[in-house]
């Protein structure tokens, strides 16, 4: 065995593509102005009222001039080519290059919730209508939740280890976990870490609004007419979550790797929680979730009172955030009033696998900006009212300690410490 | 060599496939070279179909576990799930081990697999292109794949770290390698692994076969199923899609012997790559480069090596660059090597899983089971254990994984 390195590991740059917008840039300036990136679904057609959606705009992988048509026709599984474009300006923000000798030390995991389910609806449809012989030959690779890292890896040349760490809505931060800890102890020096789902597909859809998880928009619901208002976590009308499509991914990397290259850290990862429920496979588990947090806070080495803001799992549904809430009394007792606590979810909804990874990358931006981002469409309630939610507009608000929280189905719950530098 | 206290031994472990759904029997029938390959019957399929082979698995439903109970398989209609328990139960039973509420926290799930629930996905998408009907509300958490260690969770009651580490057909190793990373790190002290795949669904088979992947006869030659699957042979022709699942618990060292846990072999070291080649070729650089980093992790020469597992699916260009990256690594002196497809055939990401838990019975009982249907490749010269199970000390066994859009995962095991 190797020996432990111990080693101090810095997020140099991300990179994301949302329903704010197809890059990070996009996707920050259109949180910090308030907005919300929904409307009615046009990707496909469902019969539910749960139609409001929060896709890409803009997103199409042979426009983008990143890939010929016949690689977009090949890779019809939607998260493999979003994947390559969004490690591609993780890469480019980071200022790193991919040589032979740093590529060999590079590892990519992008984790997923839902995975190829798009590809496999193509494959499907051309099996029962034209015969077996008619399935893409492209089929198994585009299925495979390692491949969009593996397509990655394939265009922009790195070569360490590469696999999809899984975990729900909380995949991204198992691989920022994770691999925040492999850098740590040496086996890698740079990591790509992310996550990606376009879950919108009429049975991903169905399936969901079925479970009663996301928001049925019903005629006198003020999103009827408005779907930017669809989302809202932690307000009083909170009816579930909107579905979305995404794709966030960080470069982690050693503390001597950012000196060698002369490369600028945005953030530090301090810390990591993780734990399992072991209780039901979509109620949350508030005891394991606050183990989670605590574990996270202790593992970077500071007090609960020294978070000076939460970046809140928050997915708009009337159960799951009274939930959180209760574990966030549980972990920051009184000090929690004084801690801003926000939701990207209000503005890009609920990107699945994708989700934690974007709402790294927002809130390291914003905290190098001195400020939080809001939480929208916020309509007060009693539930909350011990909540500082960042209501509507983002705040100036200096701060180096941030909690990021992802919590998964299947109850999974993985929370990560940012440190500024 | 670092500390060794947090070096990961396996405790205990499970697996069913096509040679039968319990380990001992399998294990048997493996060492007497049996094949578990036979005529593919798990769907209705007209004459112009182009595969007709599989390595199924037979039914455990007549088995007496609460989660075989017809309600529960009602509500969770891939056999991922309950195969993935049957295996971690089996795997749990036999380890010894008792996750009580001091050890549930430090105990990791890393229990995943390749391809998920994807049956309950069709099934969804039929029911609604064809009949207009609704999903059933189960579908969606059937087919995340993180749910197979969801569900191990809240059968154990283990609630440390858990996550589905994805690599395609390597993925059992990868679940294996990264449990051990997990107490090698500190965060667990045990890790519950392994993987389960049951992809026989007709549109996977179909893809599998138009990208030429699957065994497909000479014109006109009739192949009996149990020939087809034939790694390493002059006249490999594909792989034999299989069903399976493997659990193997792990443990740290130091937990293992605090609570007088017994153990046979460890995880000595590992090595993952990936390839940034090909989407399904295998890359002779980055394979050779892995075999060397989990040498290099174990502390050992080549040399020391005393039986290689191999990943051998049985195709041309797999088969081949594995055997060129073993002389890369080997020079002249290739250990025996052994290839239980030839037997199982390609249980998709679970087969790393099932294959290594069939190299450490090997090791604890000195066999290595044959390789059956080998007929020599004049390109490929080395010593494939064959026709008969061969008796062999093994201190240290290298099993190799391979997958799609290439990750490679190697590990190294050490006989206690």
């Amino acid at each position: 065995m190797k020996a432990p390195m111990n080693r101090r590991v810095f997020v140099l740059g991300y990179g994301a593509a949302t329903p704010l917008g197809a890059t990070f840039d996009l996707t920050f300036e259109n949180a910090v102005a308030g907005k919300a990136g929904f409307r009615r679904i046009t990707r496909c057609e469902v019969k539910t009222l749960s139609n409001v959606v929060g896709e890409i705009p803009d997103w199409d992988p042979v426009a983008s001039g990143m890939f010929e048509k016949k690689e977009a026709h090949n890779w019809n599984a939607a998260f493999v080519l979003l994947t390559v474009a969004v490690c591609r300006q993780a890469l480019a923000h980071a200022g790193l290059v991919m040589e032979p000798d740093i590529g060999r030390r590079t590892a990519c995991l992008i984790g997923s919730a839902l995975n190829g389910m798009d590809a496999f609806r193509i494959a499907s449809e051309k099996y029962a209508n034209a015969g077996p012989l008619r399935v893409s030959p492209y089929l198994l690779p585009n299925l495979c939740g390692n491949m969009p890292a593996s397509k990655a890896g394939i265009d922009l040349g790195f070569t360490g280890p590469l696999f999809s760490p899984q975990g729900a809505c909380a995949s991204g931060n198992h691989a920022i976990g994770m691999g925040a800890r492999m850098i740590r102890d040496g086996d890698v020096d740079v990591v790509l870490a992310g996550g990606v789902d376009t879950p919108l597909v009429p049975e991903i859809i169905q399936g969901f609004a079925n479970m009663g998880a996301t928001i049925k928009v019903t005629p006198e619901d003020r999103a009827y007419d408005d779907p930017g208002q669809a989302s809202r976590p932690f307000s009083c009308d909170r009816k579930g979550m909107v579905l979305s499509e995404g794709c966030g991914v960080l470069v982690l990397a050693a503390e001597e790797v950012a000196k060698a290259h002369g490369l600028k850290p945005r953030a530090e990862v301090a810390g990591v929680g993780w734990t399992s429920d072991a209780f039901h496979f979509t109620s949350p588990n508030v005891e394991t979730i606050v183990r989670a947090m605590h574990q996270a806070i202790e593992d970077a080495q500071i007090a609960p009172q020294d978070i000076q803001y939460i970046n809140a799992h928050g997915t708009s549904t009337f159960k799951g955030d009274l939930s959180e809430a209760d574990c966030l009394r549980q972990v920051f007792g009184h000090h929690l009033g004084q801690i801003p606590v926000s939701s990207n979810k209000s503005q890009i909804g609920h990107t699945l696998g994708a989700a934690a990874a974007i709402e790294a990358a927002l809130s390291i931006e914003a905290m190098q900006m001195g400020m939080v981002l809001p939480t929208i469409n916020h309509c007060p309630t009693p539930d909350f009212d011990d909540l500082d939610v960042v209501p509507d507009t983002f705040r100036a608000h200096p701060h180096s300690f941030l909690l990021s929280n992802a919590y998964g189905f299947g109850g999974t719950n993985c929370c990560i410490v940012f440190k500024g530098v | 060599m670092g500390s060794s206290h947090r070096q990961a031994v396996i405790l205990g472990y499970d697996a069913v496939c096509a040679l039968g759904t319990r380990f001992p029997d399998a294990w048997e029938k493996a060492l007497r070279g049996d094949s578990g390959i036979g005529p593919l019957t798990r769907f209705p399929m007209d004459d112009n179909f182009p595969v007709r082979i599989a390595g199924e698995v037979e039914s455990i439903d007549d088995l007496d576990y609460p989660f075989l109970k017809p309600r529960e398989r009602a509500k969770w209609t891939s056999p991922i799930f309950k195969h993935a328990m049957l295996t971690t139960s089996r795997a749990i039973e036999r380890s010894g081990i008792e996750i009580t509420p001091d050890i549930a926290p430090r105990t990791a799930i890393t229990y995943s697999s390749a391809l998920g629930g994807l049956d309950a996905a069709l099934e969804a998408d039929r029911r609604l292109v064809k009949e207009n009907r609704l999903p059933k509300p189960f579908t969606n958490p059937n087919a995340c794949i993180n749910m197979v260690g969801g569900k191990v969770s809240i059968l154990t009651g283990a609630t440390g770290p858990i996550t589905a580490t994805i690599s395609a057909c390597a993925t059992g190793s990868t679940s294996m390698i990264i449990g051990a990373m997990f107490i090698e790190q500190g965060l667990c002290d045990v890790a519950i692994c392994g993987a389960v795949d049951f992809a026989l669904v007709p549109a996977i088979i179909a893809g599998f076969a138009t990208m030429n992947g699957t065994f497909y006869p000479k014109s006109g030659e009739n192949v009996p199923p149990q020939a087809a699957s034939r790694p390493f042979s002059r006249n490999r022709r594909g792989f034999v899609v299989s069903e399976g699942a493997g659990a193997v618990i792990l443990a740290a060292r130091e937990f293992a012997q605090s609570w007088g846990l017994r153990y046979q072999v460890a995880l000595a070291g590992w090595g993952m790559t990936s390839d940034a080649h090909h989407v399904v070729a295998p890359h002779l650089p980055t394979v050779t480069r892995c075999m060397e980093l989990s040498l290099a992790h174990a502390g050992i020469a080549p040399s020391a090596v005393s039986s290689i597992n191999a990943h051998a699916t049985s195709t041309q260009v797999g088969d081949k660059v594995e055997y060129d990256a073993l002389c890369a690594v080997f020079g002249k002196k290739i250990p025996p090597v052994t290839a239980n497809k030839s037997m199982m055939g390609h249980a998709m990401g679970a087969s790393s899983a099932i294959e290594t838990i069939f190299a450490v019975q090997g090791m604890i009982g000195g066999k290595i089971p044959p390789t059956i249907n080998y007929d020599p490749d004049p390109d490929m010269v080395f010593d494939c254990v064959t026709d008969n199970a061969r008796c062999l000390d093994q201190p240290y066994v290298l099993k190799n994984a391979f997958g799609f859009g290439g990750c490679n995962a190697c590990i190294v095991l050490q006989k206690c």
